[in-house]
């Protein structure tokens, strides 16, 4: 078969399971909300209820060293929840899953896809929420938004990548997710989230700037909302290099124990 | 020429016993620096010829543990044999166990959606086939009720009428009839036969040797994962049932 040939069947088989992605996606949204009142406001309130009161903590603390400490706080927090978020439902659509594929024929790619697929929508809810703060706080956006999506391009290559590496991970050792549940608390705390990365030592704030991706994303969409800036031209290509690299190795890594995998589940 | 609509040559399925055991990551690391490959092997199937013609309904009988579920697994392509070949020329509509691919959390309504396009029907077939579905099951007043509330006699209905209505080319039916009462039985076995005479071909799995008299025309016999017999039914099934 050739390369054409190759990509034609991909696409084609792509199309075909379509609609059961957009399925599996909104069963998802549905299942987490069916018994609750407000049902899919929560999407959208519970963001602006955590925010509210850790702006209320944190503010009192930063609250010389930060301008408009709820943007700062709300743009950092969406951008770093969407990637730990996303690789943390990754980790398990596979297994979780595990029945289906062991009753059914259905191509394993569309778990990773749909728990990615279901974190992007969640993630435009916190976009909904974001904005309310940022009329708010009376922030208006600048020109400098149309660069957003191709940060969030950036991230969501960077997260998929991540992602499909834990899944794979959790198929062999179950332990992953217990490792990567306290590799998160650590990386959050890593990241300067609420509070200014300038209260670091110098050496710490070399390292996040050049060895934390979840930065980049988050330094440029605080340019962007914040600063009213174009992102950093060196954030811009870190944060690509970091995409391809994990979305790459994840695709190597998935693509070589695919075929196994059924054994394992 | 060749009217084989699945053809298994020589094919083994190899499962690693040691590789099935829940590991943990401790295990495997210190397996990897002791180069322990400890491999426990064991063949749910060995060397398994078979050949199915368009059209045909088959039984396959054996005691439990003898590699029949294995077998259709391969024919539906969720397994890889270890060795030999099986091709597959058709689409396969598998009932693999009662209410697979069901979300117990998701109401009959939309399990039929989801079931179906697991199954590969298109988003427009799933809708235009779905009161034949809804009539089938007889599940009308229960369709907003989520799956986790039916009885297993329910769960066996839907599953089904949503398998029967994809028109795949090949049905695979595993024990899927034990559960329902005599008079779904009865209603299944007639809808398979309507499937046979449009054309299906039928592979079918059955403690009940007058289910599978009724059915099929051939039969394979397997016991510990190998061919015992393989023949007209009423052959295989007389000598199967003098053991």
């Amino acid at each position: 078969m050739t390369f054409a040939d190759k990509c034609r069947l991909t696409w084609k088989n792509g199309i075909r399971y379509l609609p059961l992605l957009k399925n599996l996606v909104a069963r998802e949204l549905k299942k987490k909300y069916r018994q609750s009142v407000l049902g899919y406001v929560w999407c959208v309130l519970n963001p602006l209820l955590v925010m509210i009161i850790m702006n209320l903590v944190f503010s009192r603390i930063f609250h010389n060293s930060i301008e408009n400490f709820p943007v700062y706080l709300f743009a950092g927090r969406m951008m770093f929840s969407f990637i730990t978020d996303c690789s943390n439902l990754m980790l398990h659509s596979i297994v979780i899953n595990g029945q289906l594929m062991r009753k059914t024929r259905i191509p394993y790619y569309v778990f990773p896809l749909s728990a990615m697929g279901c974190s992007a929508v969640n993630f435009l809810f916190q976009l909904i929420a974001f904005i309310i703060v940022l009329i708010f706080t009376g922030t208006w956006p600048s020109i400098h938004t149309i660069a957003f999506p191709l940060v969030c391009l950036e991230m969501f290559g960077f997260s998929f990548g991540l992602g499909l590496l834990l899944a794979v991970s959790e198929i062999y050792a179950r332990d992953t997710n217990y490792l990567f549940a306290v590799f998160t608390t650590a990386w959050m705390y890593l990241t300067p989230l609420f509070y200014p990365i300038s209260v670091l030592p110098e050496l710490m704030q070399k390292l996040i700037t050049w060895l934390n991706p979840a930065y980049y994303y988050v330094n440029m969409a605080r340019s962007i909302f914040l600063d009213h800036t174009w992102p950093a031209l060196e954030m811009l290509l870190r944060g690509g290099i970091a995409a391809a690299l994990f979305a790459g190795l994840g695709l190597v890594v998935y693509s070589r124990v695919k075929k196994q995998m059924i054994l394992y589940v | 020429m060749n009217d084989n609509i699945i053809m298994i040559r020589d094919a083994s399925v190899r499962f690693n016993l040691a590789m099935q055991r829940q590991m943990s990551m401790k295990d495997q690391v210190m397996r990897l620096i002791r180069k322990d490959r400890r491999i426990q092997e064991f063949f749910a199937l060995k060397h398994i010829n078979l050949q199915v013609r368009r059209g045909e309904s088959w039984g396959f009988i054996g005691r439990n543990g003898s590699g029949k579920s294995t077998l259709l697994k391969l024919v539906t392509g969720i397994l890889s044999p270890y060795e030999g070949e099986v091709a597959v020329s058709g689409t396969v509509a598998p009932l693999l166990e009662l209410g697979a691919g069901f979300d117990i959390e998701l109401t009959g309504r939309e399990n039929i959606v989801m079931n179906g396009l697991i199954l590969g029907m298109t988003e427009k077939q799933v809708r235009d086939r779905f009161d034949d579905i809804v009539g089938f099951s007889e599940l009308e007043k229960f369709l907003d009720v989520p799956v986790k509330n039916y009885s297993s006699g329910m769960r066996a209905r839907l599953g089904f009428a949503v398998a029967t209505s994809a028109r795949a080319d090949i049905l695979i039916a595993d024990e899927v009839l034990s559960t329902g009462d005599h008079r779904f039985q009865q209603k299944c076995e007639n809808r398979m036969q309507d499937l046979l005479d449009g054309g299906t071909t039928l592979l079918f799995v059955s403690h009940s040797a007058d289910a599978v008299r009724r059915m099929c025309q051939k039969v394979m016999w397997l016991d510990h994962g190998e061919t015992q017999m393989i023949g007209n039914t009423e052959e295989v099934l007389a000598a199967y049932e003098n053991v």
